[in-house]
């Protein structure tokens, strides 16, 4: 279709547009940059007025005394042992009970209670819940272990694994899905061949904003983790304390905190690109 | 006949985890909020005394209300910027896309506790940005009454991203043909939104609202570096309080007849409203 | 020849006997492995840290060591010890922390080993030191570590400059503050007289320690003015009222937005020298002034006693976990830690809070610090402990520290504040297990 007045009217939207949004990112990501200034200046430098922008006067001490003292290396470890299983396990249970509930023959009623009580799980305050899985776990001399972070873990993000899942099943085509079992898929094929990589950007957004949840879970890290174990969320909880803040390391860690996590989100952008996936199965 | 069966057992892990890790804790919740227990002491058994305490306590009503304004504002802000922005991104930007795409999910990525320390520094009233950006020297934006809505500011910073990914995660995954079928018709871009794209998006855009406004009633982790509930509790949100009388105090008792109520309340609230939305809308 | 083999063997028994023994102790503990569980205050956290592969060469201990900061330190260690999960032999913990612990029998009575000890010497303590961290009623639980009374830092330049003697009491500190924000020559510069915090987890002591100044303190047996030795409330309201409002009044004084300030926030003004006096907790503004950055500011720094009232208390101490297996090897780490050698060394290195009489005494360190351990030391000896009681943590951080955050900013008036501070002072005693008549 051409239609030489629309299309130059949709540039200039689209100009508009850019400028705005990059606007608009710049503002929106000035704390971060914030955060990074900090981290390359000497802790004596990193309040002052005005605030000083220009990355000038950087140093790597923060830095230094991180890696050295603070051995956030093994922090890192620690976290991603617990963050990687943990999403694995989520996503697969969470999926294969999110096929069951789009795709198979249920009671209405009996699957909406199961739904609405699966979400329930999530509204309980998890301090409240923190003693009693302290307790679970001492009894079962799990306390200071991976396995006990990482059931915690996948118990907090299944929940929210299978509601989102479940919405990115039910919004596929039905009759991509009927086509399918018509020719004899059989449930394990339809999944795999069909369902997962018509709805890989919806399960890979699930993928990181689970990664994320637990990457950065706080309270169970600190209740559950003793002397082998510990995340990064403790570690930055250290810095919290009453007798004074340091600013310069806590910005280093926080940024150092975040790499990864911007790995995995630059990982999955690349299965997060629509209408590919639908022509690719027609 | 295997598919009978097969339903159930996909969906038995699932069930095994949650029976295995929720019973205990909700029994334990239950069981304690009749005690007068101070965690590390002997218990007594008081029956109803601590839910009773709590409709007295103003500390539990300040609570609420606070919680309340949080989340509606908080939430509400969120689902508009993230709308606008997912919508926004979805459209054709060339190679500018992928970076600021990704770009704009990193508050979400920062730990709570560190984006409460980051904004404690924009805050500072003598050194922050934000008394820069707004021209002024000693404005202290958690040291007054107003404290709250500068909590939601830094909240809304950090959960936008949320609510924009998911809903652009929906956006892209609507089959093309649909939206060829709105322009064939002729209809305009505005009404074309409304009629076709919102409402294929409406599962997303239901169950993200119904998440943030779950973790936002028990926000925690930014109150706690930001402003650890002060001044003088004007930054309490029940999820705080019940942090703090578990923590601190080691009251169970009282924390744990809070979080029952809470819970309960909550969820009668979001069956109802998913209840509603199934009618209305068929949702689930 | 006989004669020279009999000596020899002499000898030879003797040094055996000599040596031996010195083999046998040093291995006295090899292969025990010493849980400790550190709190994440950089001094102590480093002394632990320093020790790890100090104690492995001196006793063969391993030591296995968790951390965590103030804020979840104690809930993290009442888990452990009510589920008895004999994860920790060793804690560092907080004085206040102690009734919850020793009530609950979670941590043990030191008097056995230190009365059979004959290693073991209290003196070498300062007395205040010794007791404040940690004994309670009248047993030892713990060995001091980290000691620490709020004191007062002064710009000694401003006050050479102005003519200023250094306060001692509530008018002349008052008067000093005044001037000074009244002094258009400060003012344009943007300093002030004095910052002090207001926000909710530091904020509680100024009104507590004008209180302390105006009670008094013959007309009831108490050691904190909050209750007296039968744990009834004996708090004088009126003087209590008073001193909140004192307070209340002194936010006029104050630079804007020290509602929201607390000790980072505090520490930064006066080190950008906005603040002409400030009172915080001396140990982590000593370590930020020894930074070289600071070099001026520290020169022109002077310390005093806080002026406005009686100072509070903050100490730490390393006491022995009820659950732990190897106890004796725990009561070797915390008198090593502790002695007077290491609490020197760990003042100088880390810049933790002494304990022992002799690091205030020290010739060696009046160089760098002057005559501020002096006044750490005054600080000491006047210093408030606000109790210890198993509910302890409910008056620095719950209802009661919420109230006395409203009264400070004014959200409430000082007489129905104090009102309600009263009652729900009531209330932590009756749950610490005082009922109140």
């Amino acid at each position: 279709m051409f239609r030489p007045r629309k299309k130059s009217k949709k540039q200039m939207v689209n100009t508009a547009i850019i400028l705005v949004i990059a606007v608009f990112t710049i503002l929106y990501l000035l704390p971060i940059y914030w955060m990074g200034i900090t981290s390359f200046r000497p802790e004596a430098k990193s309040m002052s007025w005005p605030p000083n922008f220009s990355p000038t006067g950087l140093v790597l001490d923060n830095y230094r005394v991180v890696f050295e003292q603070k051995s956030i290396f093994w922090y890192i470890r620690n976290s991603l042992i617990a963050s990687i299983i943990s999403v694995i396990f989520s996503l697969v249970i969470g999926c294969i009970a999110a096929f069951s509930f789009a795709f198979m023959r249920w009671k209405a009623k009996t699957k909406t209670s199961l739904l609405i009580w699966i979400i329930s799980l999530r509204i309980m305050p998890p301090i409240a819940a923190a003693i009693p899985l302290f307790l679970i776990f001492a009894r079962l001399r799990m306390i200071d272990t991976f396995p006990a972070l990482i059931l915690a873990y996948t118990f907090f993000n299944l929940s929210f694994v299978i509601w989102l899942v479940y919405g990115f099943f039910k919004e596929l085509p039905r009759e991509i899905v009927e086509a399918g079992l018509i020719d004899g898929c059989s449930y394990a094929k339809l999944f795999t061949r069909v369902v997962i990589p018509l709805t890989t950007p919806g399960i890979m957004t699930v993928t990181l904003l689970t990664f994320i949840a637990s990457w950065n879970e706080f309270l169970f890290a600190v209740k559950l983790t003793a002397f082998n174990t510990r995340t990064i969320p403790v570690l930055i909880s250290g810095f919290m304390i009453d007798r004074g803040l340091l600013w310069g390391q806590v910005s280093a860690v926080g940024l150092i905190s975040i790499i990864p996590v911007i790995i995995v989100a630059l990982f999955i952008q690349r299965y997060i690109v629509s209408g590919l996936t639908f022509g690719a199965i027609k | 006949m295997i598919e009978k069966r097969l339903k159930y057992y996909l969906i038995l892990p699932a069930l095994i985890i949650f029976l295995g890790l929720a019973i205990y804790p909700l029994f334990f919740a239950l069981r304690g909020s009749f005690f007068i227990w101070r965690y590390g002491m002997p218990a007594q058994f008081v029956g109803l005394k601590n839910y009773i305490d709590l409709f007295k306590s103003s500390f539990a009503w300040n609570a609420l209300q606070n919680t309340i304004i949080y989340v509606v504002l908080a939430v509400f802000l969120e689902l508009i910027i993230g709308l606008v922005l997912a919508v926004l991104m979805n459209r054709e930007l060339g190679f500018f896309r992928p970076v600021v795409r990704t770009a704009l999910t990193i508050p979400m990525f920062v730990s709570p506790i560190v984006v409460g320390i980051i904004w404690r520094m924009i805050y500072n009233p003598h050194y922050g940005l934000f008394n820069w950006l707004l021209g002024t020297q000693g404005f202290a934006p958690t040291g007054n009454e107003y404290a709250l809505f500068f909590v939601v500011l830094a909240d809304v910073w950090q959960w936008t991203p949320f609510m924009y990914v998911i809903i652009l995660a929906a956006l892209q995954s609507i089959p093309p043909e649909i939206l060829e079928a709105g322009e064939i018709d002729g209809t305009t871009g505005w009404q074309k939104f409304i009629h076709i794209t919102l409402p294929s998006i409406s599962y997303a855009i239901v169950i993200a609202l119904t998440l943030r406004f779950m973790d936002a009633t028990k926000a925690l982790d930014l109150i706690y570096t930001l402003t650890y509930g002060g001044p003088g509790g004007g930054t309490e949100t029940i999820g705080f309080l019940i942090f703090r009388t578990a923590f601190n105090d080691l009251n169970i008792g009282s924390a744990t007849s809070f979080a029952i109520i809470f819970t309960v309340v909550m969820g009668i609230l979001i069956t109802r409203f998913l209840g509603w939305l199934n009618r209305r809308f068929e949702i689930v | 020849m006989k004669r020279i083999i009999v000596l020899s063997l002499i000898v030879i028994s003797v040094l055996l006997i000599a040596i031996v023994p010195a083999f046998a102790a040093e291995k006295r503990f090899d292969g025990v492995t010493l849980k400790v569980f550190a709190n994440s205050h950089d001094p102590m956290l480093k002394a632990v840290k320093w020790s790890i592969p100090v104690v492995k060469e001196k006793f063969g201990i391993d030591i296995l060591m968790d951390e965590a900061p103030y804020g979840t330190q104690f809930d993290k260690a009442m888990s452990a010890f009510v589920a008895h999960t004999g994860q920790y032999d060793v804690i560092v913990g907080a004085h206040q922390w102690t009734g919850a612990w020793a009530d609950g029998g979670y941590v043990i009575p030191l008097d056995d080993y230190i009365k059979n000890d004959p290693e073991f010497d209290p003196s070498i303590y300062v007395e205040k030191a010794y007791q404040i961290n940690s004994e309670w009623k009248g047993i030892q639980y713990a060995l001091p570590f980290n000691m620490e009374g709020r004191l007062m830092f002064y710009r000694k330049d401003i006050f050479e400059k102005e003519g200023f003697k250094v306060p001692t009491n509530l008018e002349e500190w008052l008067n000093i503050v005044q001037s000074i924000n009244n002094n258009p020559e400060y003012k344009e510069k943007g300093i002030w007289g004095a910052v002090y915090m207001y926000a909710t987890e530091q904020g509680i002591s100024y009104p507590f320690e004008t209180y302390f100044q105006m009670f008094d303190w013959d007309s009831v047996k108490t050691e904190n003015g909050f209750w007296d030795d039968n744990f009834q409330v004996c708090i004088d309201k009126p003087k209590m009222v008073e001193a909140f409002q004192y307070w209340q009044d002194r936010l006029n004084d104050m630079p804007p937005g020290v509602e929201s300030y607390n000790l980072p926030e505090a520490y930064q003004f006066y080190l950008d020298g906005k603040a002409a006096m400030t009172e915080v907790w001396p140990l982590t503004l000593y370590g930020m002034l020894l930074d070289p950055a600071n070099a001026d500011l520290r020169a022109k720094t002077g310390t005093a006693d806080i002026a406005i009232g009686y100072p509070m208390s903050g100490g730490w101490g390393i006491f022995i976990c009820a659950d732990s297996k190897v106890q004796d090897a725990a009561w070797e780490y915390i008198k090593f830690m502790t002695n007077a050698e290491n609490d020197l060394f760990f003042f100088k290195e880390f810049g933790k809070g002494p304990s022992a009489k002799a690091t205030y005494t020290d010739d060696s360190l009046k160089e760098t610090y002057g005559d501020w351990l002096e006044g750490q030391s005054e600080a000491i000896s006047k210093a408030v402990c606000f109790g210890k009681i198993a509910t302890m943590s409910e008056f620095y951080g719950g209802n009661y520290a919420v109230i006395t955050n409203q009264i400070m900013t004014g959200k409430l008036p000082a007489e129905e504040g104090v009102d309600k501070l009263i009652e729900e002072l009531k209330g932590i005693l009756e749950r610490a297990g005082y009922p109140q008549q």
